[in-house]
């Protein structure tokens, strides 16, 4: 935990120093920067409500547990442990819902346990897709994503895979 | 974009009726979208800073000297586009940032690569080659340390909360690399359409 905590300081200690020694105006730059990303936030905000909206009415109607529950024969024949199907499915639609799904898997099995360790790489090796892809594309009004989409899911399902795989390999 | 959210929604409607839970349905949609406001104001103070960090690095010529550094991978995987232009700058900060673990600084440069892209590439709101390849590597977690889950572990009692990290930076690459395959693979054949709509353009 040590090495996160200096990163983040050494990288701004870098960029502020470079500026300086560049003669660059540190403080205009930051408000500049600032005030673009603020925009960002704002154009954002249209396809986060809707992707949010999507989302929380996908959990709450509880399609997503008979989804997990359909493909479990499947993941177990794979070697892939069931606990972790429910974080496979929720991981790419919603990163917090991952957060505390992968909260909930440690809490019932140890953080060394198969389990325990697959669900960590599981919720690591991937960010939420289709938050990105509809964030992005709605902010740059890019339409359609049917093959962003194919893809970022097949590069998902790759990441569920070796999951299991290299914890199996290289852990245990 | 727009069948993923329509069809979310009308299986969401019907699943929910079908098992009983539109009140937990409507509750979703009558807070998420307040919820989304919240988070928006939550991330903002947060993008806003990262963004003022990240135009100090730009203005101080930073940036430039770490996008030599990449530029061969980069016009690797992101062929045709212009290394010294602002599409091949926002591409490297992007992935940078994603490395790093900082995804308030990369959320509003990945936007901005794509747009500099599109406009490099005259796309028109078309999702080009080099604009799928872009974002499946920014869906594919590219962060070289998992900093949340090590977190989660370290909070259960796990010894070596970092123990993981061989796994996930395999993991990692396997799901980046076959993503990129795949958007190469699925977009090879839509350059013949695209160059023909570019030329149809420039001949008006």
């Amino acid at each position: 935990m040590k090495a996160t905590d200096i990163v983040i300081p050494i990288f701004i200690l870098i960029v502020v120093a470079y500026a300086l020694y560049k003669k660059v105006d540190v403080f205009e730059a930051f408000t500049e920067g600032a005030r673009e990303n603020l925009m960002v936030t704002v154009n954002v905000l249209p396809s986060l409500i809707a992707l949010m909206v999507c989302v929380g009415m996908l959990r709450a109607c509880s399609v997503l547990d008979v989804f997990t529950s359909l493909i479990s024969p499947v993941t177990k024949l794979l070697g892939f442990p069931e606990e972790c199907v429910p974080l496979a499915v929720l991981r790419p639609i919603s990163g917090s819902g991952a957060t505390a799904m992968l909260n909930s898997i440690l809490s019932q099995n140890s953080s060394d346990s198969f389990v325990g360790r697959v669900a960590s790489v599981l919720a690591s090796s991937t960010e939420t897709t289709f938050y990105i892809i509809a964030v992005y594309y709605g902010a740059a009004k890019i339409k359609g994503g049917k093959k962003t989409i194919a893809a970022a899911l097949s590069a998902d399902f790759t990441g569920f895979v070796f999951s299991a795989l290299t914890v199996r390999l290289l852990l245990m | 974009m727009k069948y993923v959210f329509s069809f979310g929604i009308i299986i969401s409607v019907v699943f929910a009726l079908l098992s009983n839970r539109s009140g937990e349905v409507t509750n979703a949609v009558m807070s998420e979208g307040q919820n989304a406001v919240e988070l928006a104001i939550v991330l903002a103070g947060s993008m806003a800073f990262w963004g003022g960090i990240m135009k100090i690095a730009e203005k101080s010529g930073l940036t430039d000297v770490v996008a030599k550094l990449f530029r061969p991978v980069i016009r690797l995987i992101f062929p045709g586009v212009n290394p010294e232009g602002s599409a091949f700058r926002a591409i490297v900060m992007n992935l940078t940032a994603n490395l790093l673990g900082l995804g308030n600084a990369a959320t509003p440069l990945g936007i901005r690569a794509v747009k500099e892209l599109s406009k490099e590439e005259n796309a028109n709101g078309y999702a080009t080659k080099n604009i799928v390849t872009f974002v499946v590597m920014n869906t594919a977690s590219i962060q070289l340390l998992p900093v949340t889950a090590a977190a989660l572990r370290l909070s259960y009692g796990a010894e070596a909360p970092f123990d993981i990290l061989p796994a996930v930076l395999i993991t990692s690459l396997a799901s980046v690399t076959v993503g990129i395959a795949v958007a190469k693979a699925l977009c090879s054949e839509n350059l013949r359409i695209y160059s023909r709509r570019k030329l149809a353009d420039e001949s008006n």
